[in-house]
């Protein structure tokens, strides 16, 4: 009886050991390229030409701000003042 | 020793002469027929106004004014040479009613009431007011100038101009009868004055050829020919002569013309560059505006704020140097020197120096009542043209820092405009002709009339005015090695 006690207990702990020892052989370290080298000029591009082949952009009509300038019509104030100063 | 004699001989014949002026026996006289308490106003008024106590005379003739008996012709003349020697403010403060009332039979009454109905935006009032001072009478001429503003405020051209040629004739006729220089001078102020306000009125009505002769017409003597200068290079930007404009606004750098310093040239010359595609000269017009005069007129503007209710600060200003007025503010004497220029200016320190000068006189008179009431009303008088004074330079060094603040947008403006129409170049891929496209003679517009001198850094006299650049107009672009011409509808330049 007493090691059937024993035998349950080592293996209710191994059952919660377990995991921990799965994660420590899953830890991965990743590493990016430092330097790849891409050869433009040997590049294909496999497919059917369904747009024409130049690189177009459509002119956008730009905004015309008409802004109004100083423009004298009269001398009306220069009028009424020389006759408010009159003597 | 005999230095002291010598100085006291002076004074006492200083003293001598000054006392001339103001005869004592009037005086004497006055006082006595108002001690009677007898209702003698009009007597009182004479005998002080022979006596040359003229502000004092004035307070008894305002008392006569009130009362309702006709006035004599002796009485209306000397009405005339009160408002003459004490200004025409001196009876304004006497009601409407008896303003109105009086006004049928003093022309010097009418002409106060319609100066004071002009002040109060009545014109029709104030034209039939004017229309009441008889022909040849003193104030005749000033008040067809008048009646010829109104109109012209009112929009009606044909009396306007009909009235000024009316003006100009009789200030002709009233220089020929005047005795006195200073009278002479007088008249000629105004008939200038309407020859100016013809101008303006034919430019406003869009005839720039005809506003152009009647400007030239102008004695370049005047003290209001430079003034005008502007107002010609503004006719001539109409007829799209932009050379001719700038060379009318360069007359303003000439030593000559130094004290005349005017805000509107500068944006008028910015806009004659931009008119010609000269964009990067007009650019550097406008970049001095805001590096030079805007943070000078923000430094005015905060001295002025400061002192902005008071009523002698001013006034006070007349009375400072060059150089103590150039400390305040680099502008100050400028602006000081042109209010110097005007004749209200004139008129109203003279004003206020006789009324000082006759004050003095009246502490000489014994204690009285008589004395006690001349010494209140000239005193009170005397601030209230003070305080005018004040106010009407205070006036006009805030309207010239106005002027410059709102002018800055104008600035703003065509820069922007400028600056559009670079960005437009470049992005249609195109360039002006030239950079900084200069000229010759053959780029100056003249008539038969004029000469043609060059232009050798000197300013003579003579020339003033008469000033032409020969820029090349630039409005032309190039693109792809093929020349077209930019129509540029709005610019206008001159092809």
């Amino acid at each position: 009886m007493k090691i059937l006690i024993s035998l349950s207990l080592i293996g209710l702990a191994l059952i919660i050991l377990a995991p921990f020892a799965l994660h420590a052989e899953d830890q991965v370290v990743y590493q990016f390229k430092k330097y790849e080298k891409f050869d433009l000029g040997s590049l294909e591009v496999k497919g059917n030409i369904v747009a024409p082949g130049d690189l177009s952009v459509k002119q956008r009509e730009r905004q015309k701000f008409e802004r109004k300038l100083l423009n004298r019509l009269n001398f009306r104030e220069e009028i009424r003042q020389d006759m408010l100063n009159f003597r | 020793m005999k230095r002291t004699s010598i100085k006291i001989f002076f004074a006492l014949i200083t003293l001598l002469l000054f006392n001339l002026d103001f005869a004592q026996s009037g005086v004497d006289e006055a006082m006595e027929l108002f001690e009677k308490r007898v209702q003698n106003n009009e007597q009182i008024a004479y005998e002080l106004y022979q006596a040359n106590y003229f502000f004092s005379a004035a307070v008894f003739a305002k008392r006569r004014l009130i009362d309702p008996k006709k006035l004599p012709p002796l009485f209306e003349k000397t009405l005339e040479n009160l408002l003459l020697k004490t200004g025409a403010d001196t009876f304004a403060d006497l009601p409407n009613k008896i303003l109105t009332e009086r006004s049928k039979e003093s022309p010097s009454v009418a002409f106060t009431l319609g100066i004071r109905y002009f002040k109060e935006n009545k014109y029709s009032k104030a034209v039939n007011a004017f229309l009441q001072i008889p022909n040849k009478h003193r104030f005749h001429v000033d008040s067809l100038e008048m009646i010829a503003s109104i109109h012209a405020l009112n929009n009606d051209h044909t009396k306007a101009h009909e009235f000024y040629q009316k003006c100009q004739k009789e200030a002709d006729q009233m220089i020929k009868r005047a005795e006195h220089n200073k009278l002479k001078h007088y008249y000629q102020v105004i008939g200038q004055t309407c020859l100016i306000h013809e101008a303006r009125l034919t430019f406003e009505k869009g005839e720039y050829e005809k506003a152009n002769e009647l400007y030239l017409s102008l004695d370049k003597r005047s003290y209001l020919w430079p003034y005008t200068l502007i107002e010609l290079a503004w006719a001539n930007y109409h007829q799209q002569d932009y050379n001719r404009v700038l060379g009318l606004l360069v007359t303003y750098r000439s030593p000559l013309l130094e004290s005349y310093f005017m805000p509107e040239a500068e944006v008028l010359g910015a806009l004659s560059y931009f008119k010609l595609c000269l964009w990067d000269d007009g650019i550097k017009l406008i970049d001095n505006f805001f590096n030079v005069f805007a943070p000078k007129n923000d430094e005015l503007v905060s001295v002025l704020m400061k002192n902005k209710n008071s009523h002698e600060y001013f006034i006070s200003l007349i009375e400072k140097s060059k150089n103590e007025l150039e400390r305040i503010n680099g502008y100050l004497p400028k602006v000081i020197t042109q209010i110097k220029k005007t004749v209200k200016y004139s008129l109203d320190l003279s004003t206020i120096r006789k009324a000082e000068q006759e004050l003095i006189h009246l502490q000489k008179i014994p204690q009285s009542l008589f004395k006690l009431t001349l010494e209140s009303e000239v005193s009170e008088n005397k601030k209230f043209q003070e305080r005018q004074l004040n106010h009407f330079i205070k006036q006009k060094i805030f309207s010239f820092t106005n002027q410059i603040q709102s002018l800055s947008m104008e600035m703003f403006n065509l820069k922007l405009e400028i600056l559009s129409r670079k960005r437009e170049l470049i992005y249609s891929n195109q360039t002006l002709v030239a950079d900084r496209a200069r000229g010759d003679s053959s780029n100056v517009n003249r008539k038969s009339t004029q000469y043609f001198w060059g232009f050798n850094g000197e300013f003579w006299a003579d020339e003033l005015g008469d000033y032409s650049f020969g820029l090349k107009s630039n409005c032309e672009v190039q693109s792809d090695k093929e020349t077209k011409k930019l129509t540029m509808a709005t610019t206008g330049g001159r092809e």
